[in-house]
């Protein structure tokens, strides 16, 4: 029996791993508080005290907190901080699920991030996309830029970090 | 033919930059900036290719990507490419060139006397000759003699393609004056532009036709016009093919490098589209029409003035229209004695000094040995001739308006379809819009872009001569004498247009098909339009009333490693990772793929067999440790999620009290077992739905499907997940005491955590759900700890269990210990007709009151067939040596085998010491202790029809 082990090669040590590149710079962000709200937005909004509907692809999110736009009734909360509020049925409107630990968060830092985005996605730069979840070499992620035009993060489910992260080595222009 | 390489001349070619390659072995000079055909040319070579069926000599026709013969492979440093073009790819030093479809080479092909069997070898000849006794005895042999160019097995690319996503106002394709036109127009409006071009300059034919812009010299306002685009920030591209058009105005664009680079694949979504691609000239019809030295008359004269190279000195040029006089002008200012045969009576006003006309004539045939030697007319007068030029009037480049569903209208003046009406977001111009002089072709160019928007400024003019066309109708007629050629990349002559007529392959469709014509790596580009119009003469129709045949991408062929970009190899399906995969690395686990993960199979550096045997037994007698994380975690969290979870599962849910959790089907709307799993229930409003690894997605996909189409948006909500938390299992007779020993803070005991139930515990500060549920019959638990934290548990699991003999668990393993109790795995011991009561679970179906999805699909005819496919287990006997899975069940009926079902799962148990089987037989469930045959391979054996479990049948070793 081959072992297919050898096929795909193991993950980095995501605590210290760093992809330099061409403009690029690629690290994990750990400890990120991650959580799936979906319902009563404006409850939510009231409750978690975050405001604004969320930022969609490519937008700059800002701040400690914030939250990031998936669909018209569902965001993504992100904080450094846990966010008080329990996992499950919240009779304001909205259902809570922890994602702390299932989606895994690239930092991505640099001048070529746009030549980057050209190769990753059919993102439209000179378009707003109201949601952030896009096709990214070709899986589901949710992508938006934080603090600065030239910083982005992405957030992946944990089990395709390790492709994401062999397609950002191999990706030729970048 | 005698072609040579004037002194001076060539605004395409360096001369102080010479080159040399070889053809066939043979050496080739040429300059830098010559394409291989354009130095093959120049060194006098007319045989370049041999043609794909009848191993005709064929030379060179064109020069651009409507090149039918000159196909090559083409091997440098960065590997061989099969099938290039020689009238597109670049010469370069020390490349080696192969004609392709040949052995040894092009000049001396061994399979040539195929041609002198041509009578006995027309289109579908093989349809009808090789039917009997099967055509499958023959195939490979013709398989094996067709096919063009040869793959290197061994070719791997230096770096991975490059892709682009890019948006735009303005894509002009093509870069001619129609196309420049287009492009300067929109960015002088302040819009965004990318110009692409196949060429490797840009200017189309302004690079070698005759033309003034505003009292500029047609070349120079081509330099011009780029650089002003280049400076003001807009993409040009050259080198670059749009290939395809796409949904949405997508188009595809191959770039081609000259470094090694693999091709570039640009995905452009523009705002508008401008198709300016030009048109194509066509051959002309008469009998040994395909020779060597028989090439198209704008190519001749691309050659002439772009690569400074002289096609003959003695030409014939056929034609039928104005466009052909200035290739006969130049070629006659460059020495060349040039003869006009002229199918138009009163063709010939635009015959400069020099140039021969005779009006009114019809080439008939070409004379010749392996290349032309001269032309007969109709009336019977004989023309020497080294090189026979043909301009039969221009075919619009519309493949890529096709593409977009542009329907075509026919063109009783161009003689051609052009452009129908307008598709929206897309604009035409120049000569693929139908438009001959500059001036026409200018305007058209800013006429694309109306309703977008385009600059302001004065239009531009033409200030030379203007072309005139004239164009009157040759096409191919039936009946004609000797060999006339239609296609010559696909070998289909008139002849076989015909007979594809007399057995009523009549649609353009079916003619194609059969006869091969249009296909191949041109499509057909110089051969679509007489194959049709000959087809509309044979059948009586008018040209329009045959229409075309239906464009596809790509216009021009791909490489596959432009298609894929980083998408190959271990990127191609990107695989799912554990969060422990690290550790299972270490321990030795060997992987495999299961739905989309890469887990471990089984541990160790051993065996396979004997070590998936050792697993399974000792977690039988100890306990075992398996990484169960890629079971789902889907949540249904609202109001309305216990009825949520009714309508989707077979079996009643509702019922279910927080901590607790029950196993369940969910079915398809056709009462098909869709997935199988345990749904855990953790308050009033929030379950989990823990789905087979394998369905995660389609399971998911399905639950928000029903949501969304029944229950609303208030009423329930849908979260996958399954990637927050990592599932480790611990199973086995010391389950328990290796569970006591994690102290996690939950009570274990049997009436505090019954089978089934669900307790909330602690490792290490973070909370845990410990599930009692079971896949291998033996007491077991489920702990699921937030991912990034398994690690650790995983390790304490490991540390702690070596006081009682603990294992690791791989999937092979796993998969004996619950076919030992007849578990089993959907997909695999199901497939796509297998319903709930033929697994033996009965009970809702014929009790539950409430609607779920595909309960009246449990009802019909089919599904109460009393011959139904049922869940069984197969006994063979002692000693004997396991069933294979797949086998079949058989019986005799009427004297003929019958299948009577199939093995799903078989396995050697270690714990019994004798092989177990699941199956799906024919009324199995009422057959046990039935003995019957099963067969595989030729092979008959007999086996013994029992229940599905063979272990611990009471279900002690749940609560052991």
């Amino acid at each position: 029996m081959r072992n297919l082990a050898e096929k795909w090669p193991a993950a980095p040590d995501w605590t210290t791993a760093v992809l330099n590149k061409d403009g690029i710079s690629v690290r994990t962000l750990g400890g990120l508080n991650q959580l799936l709200v979906s319902g009563d937005l404006t409850a939510w909004s009231q409750a978690s005290g975050l405001a604004g509907g969320g930022v969609g692809a490519g937008a700059v999110a800002g701040g400690d907190s914030y939250m990031v736009r998936i669909a018209r009734d569902r965001i993504l909360a992100a904080g450094e901080r846990p966010f008080p509020i329990a996992a499950g049925w919240h009779e304001a409107g909205f259902a809570v699920s922890v994602m702390d630990a299932g989606l895994h968060v690239f930092e991505i830092e640099g001048p070529a991030l746009a030549g980057l985005v050209a190769r990753a996605t059919a993102l439209n730069p000179g378009q707003a996309s109201r949601s952030a979840s896009i096709l990214f070499a070709g899986v589901n992620v949710l992508f938006y830029r934080f603090g600065n035009p030239d910083r982005a993060r992405l957030h992946v489910d944990r089990g395709f970090a390790p492709y994401l992260w062999e397609w950002l080595e191999h990706a030729s222009g970048l | 033919m005698s072609t040579s390489r004037l002194t001076h001349g060539g605004s395409d070619i360096d001369r102080a930059r010479p080159l040399t390659f070889t053809f066939d072995g043979r050496r080739v000079e040429g300059f830098a900036g010559d394409t291989i055909a354009s130095a093959l040319l120049a060194s006098g070579q007319a045989i370049v290719g041999r043609s794909f069926k009848y191993h005709r000599p064929r030379g060179i026709w064109g020069s651009g990507v409507e090149e039918p013969n000159a196909l090559v492979d083409v091997e440098s440093a960065d590997g061989r490419v099969p099938n290039a073009r020689a009238t597109t790819v670049p010469a370069s030093d020390g490349i080696v060139v192969k004609s392709v479809n040949a052995s040894p080479t092009a000049l001396a092909d061994r399979n040539a006397v195929l041609d002198r069997f041509a009578r006995f070898l027309p289109a579908a000849f093989y349809y009808k000759t090789f039917m009997w006794p099967d055509w499958h005895l023959f195939e490979p042999r013709i398989r094996a003699m067709a096919g063009l160019g040869v793959v290197d097995r061994d070719w791997k690319p230096r770096q991975v393609a490059d892709q682009i996503n890019h948006h735009c106002d303005v894509l002009v394709v093509g870069a001619g004056p129609a196309g420049l036109a287009a492009a300067a127009g929109a960015a002088a409006a302040g819009h965004s532009v990318v110009l692409v071009d196949d060429r490797t300059h840009p200017g189309g034919s302004l690079r070698h036709r005759a033309g003034e812009v505003d009292g500029v010299e047609g070349a120079a306002w081509v330099e011009a016009t780029v650089a002003k685009l280049k400076s003001s920030g807009q993409i040009v591209l050259t080198k670059t093919t749009a290939f395809g058009l796409y949904d949405h105005n997508l188009v595809a664009l191959n770039q081609r490098h000259r470094d090694g680079r693999p091709d570039t694949l640009w995905r452009v979504r523009p705002r508008r589209i401008v198709l300016a691609t030009g048109a194509i000239e066509r051959p002309v019809p008469f009998a040994n029409n395909d020779l060597p030295g028989i090439l198209s008359a704008d190519a001749a004269l691309a050659y002439l003035l772009r690569h400074g190279v002289l096609v003959g000195r003695q030409i014939v040029v056929a034609t039928n229209n104005d466009s052909a006089y200035e290739p006969a002008s130049a070629l006659t200012a460059a020495g060349a004695s040039v003869t006009v045969v002229d199918c138009r009576r009163e063709g010939g006003a635009q015959a400069r000094a020099g140039v021969r006309v005779l009006a009114g004539r019809l080439v008939a045939a070409a004379r010749r040995h392996d290349a032309v030697q001269g032309v007969l007319l109709d009336d019977g007068t004989r023309l020497a001739a080294d090189c026979v030029l043909v301009s039969g009037g221009w075919t619009p480049t519309v493949h890529l308006f096709s593409q977009a569903k542009g329907k075509l209208a026919w063109s009783d003046q161009l003689a051609a379809f052009v452009p129908g009406e307008a598709v929206d977001g897309i604009g035409v111009a120049g000569a693929m819009a139908g438009t001959v002089s500059l001036s026409e072709t200018l305007a058209s160019g800013v006429t694309a872009l109306d309703a977008f928007g385009s600059s302001s400024s004065p239009a531009l003019q033409s200030t030379g001569a203007e072309a005139t066309l004239g164009v009157v109708g040759l096409w191919p007629k039936p009946k004609g004498k000797g060999r006339v050629w239609i296609d010559y990349q696909s070998d289909v002559t008139a002849k076989d247009v015909e007979l594809a007529a007399r057995e009523n392959f009549v649609s353009v469709e079916h003619l194609k098909r059969y006869t091969t014509l249009g296909m191949a790596t041109d499509q057909g580009k110089t051969s679509n339009l007489n194959g049709l119009a000959l087809l509309a003469d044979v059948t009586g129709r008018a040209i329009p009333e045959v229409g075309t045949t239906t464009y596809r991408p790509p216009f021009t062929p791909v490489p596959f490693v432009s298609l894929a970009g980083a998408r190959r190899g271990s990127m191609h399906a990107p695989i799912r990772r554990l969060p422990l995969e690290a550790n299972h690395r270490a321990a030795g686990g060997v992987f495999q793929e299961y739905g989309g993960w890469l887990r471990p199979a089984f541990y160790g550096s051993g065996e396979a067999r004997a070590a998936i045997k050792e697993e399974a037994r000792r977690a039988r007698q100890s306990v075992a440790l398996f990484d169960g994380s890629t079971l789902g975690k889907i949540e249904v969290i609202g109001p309305r999620a216990a009825e949520f979870v009714d309508f989707i599962y077979y079996n009643t849910m509702s019922t279910l009290k927080p901590g607790h959790c029950r196993y369940g089907f969910m079915l398809s709307e056709n009462g098909v077992v869709f997935d199988d799993g345990v749904l855990v229930r953790l308050d009033e409003h929030r379950f989990i739905v823990s789905c087979s690894s394998s369905h995660v997605a389609a399971v998911h996909a399905r639950l928000e499907e029903w949501r969304q189409d029944r229950f609303g948006r208030d009423a329930v909500y849908i979260h996958n997940a399954t990637a927050q938390c990592a599932t480790l299992t611990v199973s086995g007779p010391n389950a328990r005491g290796l569970m006591e020993a994690l102290d996690l803070g939950a009570a274990l005991d049997d009436a505090s955590l019954p089978h089934m139930a669900v307790a909330a515990g602690r490792f290490a500060g973070d909370e845990v759900r410990i599930a009692r549920v079971s896949f291998t019959g033996d007491r077991s638990y489920e702990i699921s700890i937030r991912a990034d934290r398994a690690e650790a548990l995983w390790e304490r699991l490991q540390r702690e269990g070596r006081a009682f003999d603990a294992v690791l668990l791989g999937l092979e393993s796993l998969m004996i210990l619950r076919a030992e109790k007849g578990y089993i795995v959907i997909g695999k011991d199901t497939d796509g007709n297998i319903m709930p009561h033929d697994l033996g679970v009965a009970g809702p179906r014929t009790k539950r009151t409430s609607e779920f999805v595909g309960r009246r699909s449990l009802f019909t005819e089919a599904a109460n067939d009393a011959d139904r496919n049922q869940l069984v287990g197969l006994a063979v006997r002692d000693g004997e040596a396991p069933l294979a899975t797949g086998a079949h069940g058989v019986e005799k009926s009427a004297g003929r085998l019958r299948s009577i079902g199939f093995v799903t799962s078989s396995y050697q148990s270690p714990t019994l010491g004798r092989p177990v089987a699941l199956a799906l037989i024919e009324r199995g469930a009422a057959r046990h202790g039935e003995t019957i045959d099963v067969q595989h391979l030729g092979v008959v054996r007999q086996a013994t029809i029992v229940a599905p479990c063979a272990f611990d049948p009471e279900g002690s070793r749940l609560h052991a």
